[in-house]
């Protein structure tokens, strides 16, 4: 006498589902890898160049080769100033020197030099 | 018949480190002009000096990182500083304060010098003079400081300390220069050698000995007439010490944070102010090869020494050499 079960479908309908339902899983597993790798490119690429401080080539003291000067971002408006005085200024007039003196010469009124 | 040139009238004092000069065209003004001096560089000391702990900028480092409001006279240094790194192609930077402190020049070079060149053999901070010296850095870099000159609002970056020693000091000589000359005579300020001029000048124009030293002539040294503007001498024959077995100064190239290449001892350069004078007479020697042409290129009146001896003028620089 067959006993009766609460199967209410047939096996291989039951067998059809788990397929489904581990097709459904490596889908979504798939899904979240890429989101993961998008993101984790994304943060990446989105870091800002290493600071020139931190730049471990240019540690050791003046090489043969210098680097180029520290500049700022080109896309950067300058940090104080305006573009018609960025520049140096020449003087009205040049410095004249002296002629050498044969004769004691008064002394200069002040000494420019190092300090 | 030649005429008598009238020399002008002069008051010299310490200050800031060196030596200030003040020379005036009108004898009464001098006790007037005087006073004005003394009282602008002691505001410049106590706004910008790095070896005063009360100092506004010593203060500020306490605040980096963050938007912090400046007194109108840092806010104007901190101005000039910046314009001159971006004048200099960086040449010369206000962020090579921890660069300094690296090659030992962490306190006044008074107390640096009393024992010796570093004479006590050790840095503010304890380290022998004579120690390895940590690696030199390059400077994090002038644009990372954010300066907004309207509402004089700073923000310093984590990690950078400011030097303004190199524009600083020509900054407080412009600014002295106006303020004496608002009393109505021609004048000359002179801050350790670099000098600027306001008002009408003397008759035959100011007298200036050009050398290494701004404190005494050496022979042979030129003399040179200027009748406006201003001119500053940068050398590494000065504020010279020994660091972990080496000779340093004071003069550091950002780009590396180490002394520069060896080139020009001594140069000094005419411009329409001190800071500009400055800037380009300290960007010279960090250049080093091919600044001549640069200053040339420039149009500023130069004179180069070389450590060989060799000179050059250019720019528009008479010399009767």
């Amino acid at each position: 006498v067959s006993q009766p079960t609460d199967r209410h479908q047939p096996r291989h309908v039951d067998r059809r589902d788990q397929g489904m339902r581990r097709q459904r899983l490596v889908t979504q597993a798939a899904a979240g890898g890429a989101t993961a790798l998008a993101l984790l490119f994304g943060w990446v690429f989105a870091q800002p160049a290493p600071a020139p401080a931190a730049d471990p080539g240019q540690q050791k003291a003046p090489a043969a080769k210098k680097p180029p000067a520290t500049k700022k971002p080109a896309a950067k408006k300058p940090a104080a100033g305006t573009e018609e005085d960025a520049g140096l200024k020449a003087p009205e007039e040049a410095p004249v020197e002296e002629p050498p003196q044969e004769e004691a010469a008064p002394p200069p009124d002040t000494q420019s030099g190092g300090s | 018949m030649t005429s008598v040139r009238a020399a002008p009238h002069r008051a010299a004092f310490p200050a800031l480190g060196t030596t200030a000069v003040l020379l005036v065209t009108d004898g009464a003004a001098l006790a007037d002009g005087e006073r004005l001096l003394r009282a602008g560089l002691a505001e410049v000391d106590a706004a910008y000096s790095r070896f005063r702990d009360d100092s506004e900028l010593v203060r500020l480092a306490a605040h980096e990182g963050r938007a912090t409001a400046v007194s109108p006279l840092l806010a104007e240094a901190l101005q000039a500083a910046l314009r001159a790194a971006a004048a200099t192609d960086g040449l010369v930077d206000p962020t090579v304060g921890q660069a300094m402190i690296d090659l030992g020049y962490d306190r006044d070079f008074a107390l640096v010098s009393a024992h010796g060149h570093h004479p006590s053999g050790s840095t503010a901070s304890g380290a022998s003079a004579t120690d390895s010296a940590p690696a030199p850095r390059p400077a994090p870099g002038w644009w990372r400081v954010r300066l907004d000159a309207e509402t004089r609002q700073v923000v310093v970056p984590r990690g950078v300390r400011l030097d303004l020693g190199s524009t600083g000091k020509a900054y407080a000589a412009d600014r002295a220069a106006a303020r004496v000359a608002a009393l109505g005579c021609g004048v000359l300020v002179s801050l350790g050698g670099d000098l600027a001029t306001a008002g009408p000048a003397p008759e035959g124009g100011w007298l200036v000995g050009v050398g290494d030293d701004h404190r005494a002539a050496a022979p042979g040294d030129p003399v040179v007439t200027i009748r406006s503007g201003a001119l500053a001498t940068s050398s590494v024959t000065q504020r010279a010490w020994r660091r972990g077995g080496r000779a340093v100064h004071h003069i550091v190239d950002p780009r590396t944070g180490d002394v520069p290449a060896p080139v020009w001892r001594t140069v000094t350069v005419a411009a329409r102010s001190c800071v500009d004078a400055n800037a380009a007479a300290t960007a010279a020697i960090v250049r080093g090869d091919g600044a001549d042409a640069w200053l040339d290129g420039a149009g500023l009146p130069a004179r180069l020494v070389g450590h060989d001896g060799r000179v050059v003028t250019v720019g528009g620089w008479r010399s009767h050499a």
